[in-house]
C-alpha cells in the first residue's frame, strides 16, 4: 500500500518551535512519520485511514501551541509566582 | 495589549474553543487561531480580549490584577485537618465481586481495631486543632463494630465544637441498635444502590431474599431519617451497565435526586476480577448517555435530578473555588486536610492510597496512630501534584477546571509519568469537559433548562457562551 502523505507549510516565524512541535506531534501520533523540510513538513502514514485535512490541522495546532507556550512562558511563570509567591 | 496565554481545542462542530489559566473561555474559529498564532490580532480581537478579561495593557493594571485573582481562586489550598475516614473493621457481611476496599469475611478474626488501636485513634483525634470534625466510618461494614462507632462519636462530641458522622453501610442487616445510632441528629448514612434493583442483586446481594432485605432497609432509612440524611451511590460496570432510565427511576422514586455514578474501580480486590484498566471509552459513552437521559427527565420532572460528578465539573467551569471533591483538585495536595486510618492503625493520605498499599503496589502509608504521622512519602507525591506546568496539561484547554490524581495513576499504571492522554483520568475528564462545553454552547431548550438547574441559577444565561469571530 502506498503511504498517504501530506505537506504542511508554515512561515519562518514558527521555525524555532518546529523541533519541539514535531516531538510532541509524534508522541501524540506514533503512527505518523514526520519529515522536516525548509518551511514545511511531510506527514505520512501507511494507514488507510489517514485524514489529511484533520492531520494538517492537528500538526498546525501542535506548532501553534508550542509557539504560544514558548512565548508566554515568562508571563505564565510571573502569573503563578504572583499568586503562589514561588 | 498583551493576551493572557490561551489554550485551544477543536470542538465537535469544527469550531475552536479557547480557555485561559484563570478559567475564562470563548469559542472562535481557525481564522482567529491563525491570527493569534501569527501575532496578527485585529482591533476587534484586541477589543474582545480586553473586554472579556483575556488581555491586559500593563502588569499590575486592573485587568492583570483581576486575572491574577481569578487564577489564584482556581488553585486549591488545603485547610486544617478536619476530615477523617476511619476503618474500624475490614469484615463485611457481603462479598461484592468488585469490592474496592479489600474486605474480609464477616467471621474472620484479626481485622478489627483492638482496644489499643481505638485508644491510639482517640489520642490522634485529640491532637486535631480544628474546631469542627467530619468522621466517615468505612469498612468492611462499619456497623459490625457499632461499639467503636459510639465510642468515637462520644469522644468527638466532647472534643469538638461541631461534629458530623457519616456511616458508609450496605444497609443489609440493620439491628435495632444500629437504627438507633443512624437516627442520631449528627449521623448521616451513605450506602450503595447499584443502579436498579436487579443490577444491585447481580452485583451485590446475589439472592432475591437478600435483595428484598436491602431494599426494605433502604426505604426504611429514607422514611425514618429523611432524604437529606441518606445518600446512595451506584457502582456501574461499564461492560454491562443498567439502562440510564432505570437508574434514574430507582433513585428519584425514592427521593434521591443526586446520583453519583461510579465506574468499577481498578483497585483493591476489584482488580483481580475485572479488567477496568481500559474501560474509559465504554464508561464515557455510558456516562454521556446518562446525562442525555437526565436532560430528558428534567425537562418535564417536577423535581429535577443530577449526576453529582458531572455537576461538580460544570460548576468548576463556571466558578472558582469549587474544590469539594478530593479527586479533582489542582494542586491535589494530599495528606493535609483529610486522612484515612485503616483497621490496623496505619494512616493514609486517601482511601485509594490505602488500597494501593494493601494490594502491595506501593506503600503510601504516612505513619500510624501509635507513632505519629510521617510525611516523607506524601511530600514526595505532593511535589508532582499540580497540573499548571505539566508538559501535557500545559497545552490543555481544560487545565484550569481539571485536576490531577497521582494515586489513581499509580494504582492503574504503577507510575505517574505516563503521557496524560493515555491515562484513564485524562480520558474521562476530556470526555466530561467536552460534553459540558458542547452543552454550554447548545441552544437546545432542554439542555439549557438542565444546565440552569445544575448551575443553581433560575435560567440559563446564554451570554456566558461567548463567541468571537
Amino acid at each position: 500500500m502506498q503511504p498517504n502523505s501530506n505537506r504542511v507549510e508554515f512561515p519562518s516565524q514558527f521555525a524555532p518551535h518546529l523541533s519541539d512541535a514535531v516531538v510532541r506531534f509524534r508522541y501524540l501520533n506514533p503512527g505518523i512519520q514526520v519529515k522536516i523540510g525548509d518551511g514545511f513538513v511531510l506527514l505520512s502514514s501507511t494507514g488507510a485511514d489517514l485524514m489529511s485535512n484533520d492531520l494538517e490541522r492537528q500538526f498546525l495546532f501542535c506548532l501553534y501551541r508550542q509557539k504560544v507556550y514558548a512565548e508566554t512562558l515568562t508571563l505564565r511563570a510571573t502569573l503563578i509566582a504572583g499568586v503562589t509567591g514561588v | 495589549m498583551t493576551a493572557f496565554p490561551l489554550k485551544f481545542r477543536q470542538t465537535a462542530d469544527g469550531d475552536v474553543l479557547f480557555c485561559d489559566d484563570a478559567g475564562g473561555f470563548f469559542k472562535s474559529d481557525d481564522a482567529f487561531l491563525s491570527r493569534y498564532a501569527h501575532d496578527q490580532f485585529t482591533a476587534d480581537d484586541d477589543a474582545f480580549l480586553l473586554r472579556n478579561g483575556h488581555a491586559f495593557e500593563e502588569v499590575g493594571d486592573l485587568a492583570y490584577s483581576g486575572f491574577e485573582y481569578r487564577f489564584a481562586s482556581r488553585l486549591y489550598a488545603p485547610g486544617p485537618l478536619d476530615y477523617i475516614i476511619l476503618v474500624p473493621t475490614l469484615r463485611c457481611n457481603l462479598a461484592c465481586g468488585y469490592c474496592q476496599v479489600s474486605r474480609v469475611n464477616e467471621n474472620t478474626p484479626g481485622f478489627d481495631w483492638s482496644n489499643q488501636t481505638l485508644e491510639a485513634v482517640l489520642s490522634f483525634l485529640g491532637t486535631i486543632t480544628a474546631p469542627k470534625i467530619k468522621i466517615e466510618f468505612q469498612g468492611g461494614e462499619p456497623t459490625l463494630r457499632l461499639d467503636i462507632l459510639s465510642t468515637v462519636r462520644d469522644f468527638c462530641r466532647s472534643r469538638f465544637e461541631r461534629c458530623e458522622f457519616v456511616v458508609c453501610t450496605n444497609l443489609q442487616d440493620v439491628s435495632d441498635e444500629v437504627w438507633s445510632f443512624l437516627s442520631l441528629t449528627d449521623v448521616y448514612v451513605s450506602t450503595s444502590l447499584d443502579g436498579d434493583v436487579s443490577t444491585h442483586e447481580l452485583q451485590r446481594t446475589f439472592k432475591s431474599a437478600r435483595t428484598a432485605q436491602f431494599v426494605e432497609n433502604l426505604d426504611a432509612a429514607i422514611a425514618r431519617l429523611g432524604n437529606g440524611k441518606v445518600s446512595a451511590l451506584p457502582t456501574i460496570d461499564p461492560r454491562r451497565p443498567p439502562e440510564p432510565k432505570s437508574v434514574i427511576e430507582a433513585y428519584t422514586s425514592r427521593g434521591m435526586n443526586s446520583i453519583y455514578l461510579r465506574p468499577v474501580n481498578y483497585q483493591g480486590f476489584a482488580r483481580k476480577r475485572y479488567d477496568a484498566r481500559a474501560s474509559s471509552s465504554a464508561w464515557n459513552a455510558y456516562h454521556s448517555s446518562f446525562i442525555d437521559e437526565l436532560v430528558e427527565f428534567n425537562f418535564t420532572a417536577e423535581v429535577p435530578a443530577e449526576e453529582y460528578y458531572f455537576v461538580h465539573c460544570l460548576r468548576r467551569i463556571l466558578r472558582a473555588g469549587h474544590n469539594g471533591h478530593v479527586d479533582l483538585r489542582n494542586p491535589n495536595i494530599v495528606g493535609h486536610g483529610y486522612v484515612v486510618i485503616d483497621h490496623d492503625g496505619k494512616i493514609y493520605p486517601t482511601d485509594e492510597a490505602r488500597m494501593v498499599s494493601r494490594v502491595g503496589q506501593f506503600d503510601l502509608s504516612m505513619g500510624d496512630v501509635f507513632t505519629g504521622m510521617s510525611m516523607a512519602t506524601v511530600d514526595a507525591l505532593n511535589e508532582e501534584a499540580a497540573n499548571n506546568f505539566h508538559p501535557d496539561c500545559v497545552h490543555c484547554t481544560y487545565q484550569a477546571y481539571c485536576g490531577i490524581d497521582l494515586v489513581d495513576d499509580l494504582s492503574r499504571y504503577g507510575r505517574i509519568d505516563l503521557p496524560k492522554d493515555q491515562t484513564d483520568f485524562c480520558q474521562r475528564h476530556l470526555a466530561l469537559f467536552d460534553k459540558i462545553f458542547a452543552m454550554i454552547y447548545s441552544d437546545d431548550p432542554k439542555i439549557r433548562k438542565s444546565l440552569a438547574i445544575w448551575a443553581g441559577v433560575p435560567s440559563f444565561d446564554a451570554s456566558i457562551a461567548r463567541c468571537h469571530q
